[in-house]
């Protein structure tokens, strides 16, 4: 009941539904007619249908419920494209060996992906009216080494797509291992995701079969004013030291070049599940993190730095002679030797419940790069190698993909690729 | 319950089969391209048997534009034009008797539960992701041609008899 004593109904009119000729249910977007029964009660057919209940541009966390990506373009979205809220990971496989059937998963998620990413529901789509909030949703289509090999198109791997090896400190679960097809799905709804992923997974059922999903969170709020990079489990500001997207520097760390040239504009991630030993991280105090680490909690700045963005001394001494950054400090182990070994990283945080009651939580670290051979690979060596922070993480997961680029409008991903 | 059997068996003017009652179209209409567009079109992937192509068709003249047949000799032998509608308590499909009317200027939308193609006596299984190929004829000779992709959908089915006896029942309140 509302302040003048009427009863809202939002209910659908089942006399409206059940003797509405289809041509008449055609005219109003979307389908359902949704009517509102006065005080008078007037017959509910008679009333003129509500516009659809408006969603205001902005929602209380700042971003835009309505704000898209494009999903044409050189490159694929959800690469270069700001990190959204929430993003989720699937690993599948397809269930023959068909180039055929590989071919019809290019051209099913391209569809879905470009309609849904625009705010519109994706063709025989039984939820519409939640795919017209889009929330900056992106979907990215990657491709496995086992999907080259299966559909016959092995000579067709690029050089640069190369496998990543088993590392000292991995202590890898088989379920979170390399899948055919990689599909990321971002969004800042949580509810547009799901329904993205369920279409996908709905869309593709007959040719693909699920292996994993790795759901994540990242905080909207940067951890410090005007900066990109948000906050870990661990406290820890994550993911500072990033290439700056529209910049040269970016476009070298991240974009593939060179043969085969259907691969160009393309980029290659690696998605690594690592778990924080969180319990174990708690007994250390707030100066021993930041020793383990190499930047202060609070703002993120290198220590003997004051803030997030200072540039990175190793050669600093204090007092006893001893450098301020250790050397086996996470951010010196992992800073890049060059530029040729940067990475994008774009983490997101997993919260797996508890197991034996410990709860298992950490990062899906997915790393974006134009080589991994050059980069990734002896960045995480040298991690394995001498890292302090491997006492209070594992990584339990490890997979890559080759993320082909973009397409116009009326093309689909790959399509020169199974044809 | 409705079987295609019979509703071919009562065969009407407007059905486009190659034979019998000659395609009102093909007969002294001079085929040319029609200037309806047909956009987000699918088709439910289906095995054999039957199965139901959908999209919006746009009419951008100012005239109304009546679509009288549809085809889709790759994979079916014979396309209905249908519509869903309450029939003696239940949904049901049946056939439209003039065909889809596009309004001037106008839209119409084939959807699940809705008016919709019926492609019938399916030549070869419609597969998730398969484009399949098909056109639209109109009264004046028009054809338009376009591609639909097969999706996997679990709607869009040929007896509607228990759904509307459940919905009789009430429970969307």
């Amino acid at each position: 009941m509302n302040d003048h004593g009427e009863t809202p109904q939002r209910s659908v009119s089942r006399r409206g539904l059940l003797t509405a000729s289809g041509a008449a249910i055609v005219g109003v977007a979307g389908g359902v007619v949704l009517g509102r029964t006065t005080a008078t009660g007037a017959d509910s057919a008679s009333v003129a249908p509500t516009a659809r209940p408006r969603i205001s541009e902005e929602n209380p966390a700042g971003w835009s419920s309505h704000q898209t990506i494009d999903f044409h373009g050189v490159h694929q979205a959800g690469v270069d494209t700001p990190e959204q809220t929430y993003a989720t990971f699937l690993g599948l496989n397809l269930l023959s060996a068909s180039a055929q059937d590989a071919d019809s998963v290019l051209r099913i998620v391209s569809d879905d992906a470009a309609r849904l990413m625009a705010g519109r529901p994706a063709l025989g789509d039984t939820e519409p009216e939640i795919a017209e909030v889009p929330a900056r949703l992106s979907i990215t289509l990657g491709l496995g080494r086992s999907l080259f090999e299966k559909t016959g198109r092995a000579d067709q791997v690029p050089e640069y797509f190369a496998e990543i090896p088993t590392f000292s400190t991995d202590q890898l679960e088989n379920k979170w291992s390399d899948t055919d097809f990689l599909i990321q799905i971002g969004s800042d709804d949580p509810l547009t995701l799901a329904h993205a992923q369920r279409m996908l997974v709905k869309d593709l059922s007959t040719l693909t079969t699920v292996a994993w999903v790795q759901a994540g969170f990242r905080s909207p709020t940067p951890a410090n004013e005007g900066g990109r990079a948000s906050r870990n489990m661990m406290g820890q500001v994550d993911g500072t030291v990033n290439p700056m997207p529209g910049t040269p520097q970016f476009d070298a760390v991240v974009w593939t070049e060179g043969d085969p040239a259907w691969a160009a504009g393309g980029t290659v991630v690696v998605i690594r599940r690592i778990r924080m030993l969180l319990d174990e991280w708690d007994r250390m105090d707030a100066g021993a993190k930041e020793i383990v680490i190499g930047r202060t909690l609070d703002t993120g700045a290198p220590l003997g730095g004051t803030s997030e963005t200072d540039e990175v001394r190793f050669d600093v001494l204090d007092e006893n002679g001893l450098p301020v950054i250790p050397s086996n400090a996470h951010m010196r182990v992992a800073h890049a030797e060059s530029e040729e070994e940067m990475i994008l990283r774009r983490p997101y945080t997993y919260d797996g419940g508890f197991v034996n009651g410990v709860q298992d939580a950490g990062l899906i670290f997915a790393a974006y790069t134009a080589d991994p051979r050059k980069s990734f690979i002896p960045m995480q060596e040298r991690i394995a190698a001498l890292d302090a922070f491997n006492r209070w993480n594992t990584t339990i997961g490890s997979s890559s993909y080759f993320i082909p680029p973009g397409c116009v409008d009326g093309d689909y991903l790959a399509s020169d690729l199974f044809t | 319950m409705m079987s295609g059997e019979t509703r071919l068996a009562s065969g009407r003017a407007f059905i486009c089969t190659s034979g019998a009652n000659g395609s009102t179209w093909s007969k002294g209409l001079k085929r040319s391209k029609s200037p309806l567009i047909i956009d987000d079109t699918w088709v439910k992937a289906a095995d054999s048997g039957m199965t139901s192509g959908f999209g919006v068709i746009t009419n951008p003249t100012n005239k109304p534009i009546r679509v009288i047949g549809a085809r889709s000799p790759r994979f079916a032998g014979v396309v209905q034009l249908h519509d869903v509608a309450m029939q003696d308590g239940t949904m049901q499909m049946k056939e439209m008797d003039g065909g889809f009317v596009i309004p001037a200027r106008g839209s119409l939308e084939l959807k699940p539960g809705s008016e919709h193609l019926m492609l019938m006596q399916m030549k070869q299984p419609v597969t998730a992701g398969e484009m399949v190929p098909m056109v639209l004829i109109t009264s004046d000779g028009g054809q338009l041609r376009f591609r639909a992709m097969g999706k996997v959908f679990a709607g869009a089915n040929e007896k509607y008899d228990d759904m509307g006896a459940g919905m009789n029942h009430g429970g969307m309140n």
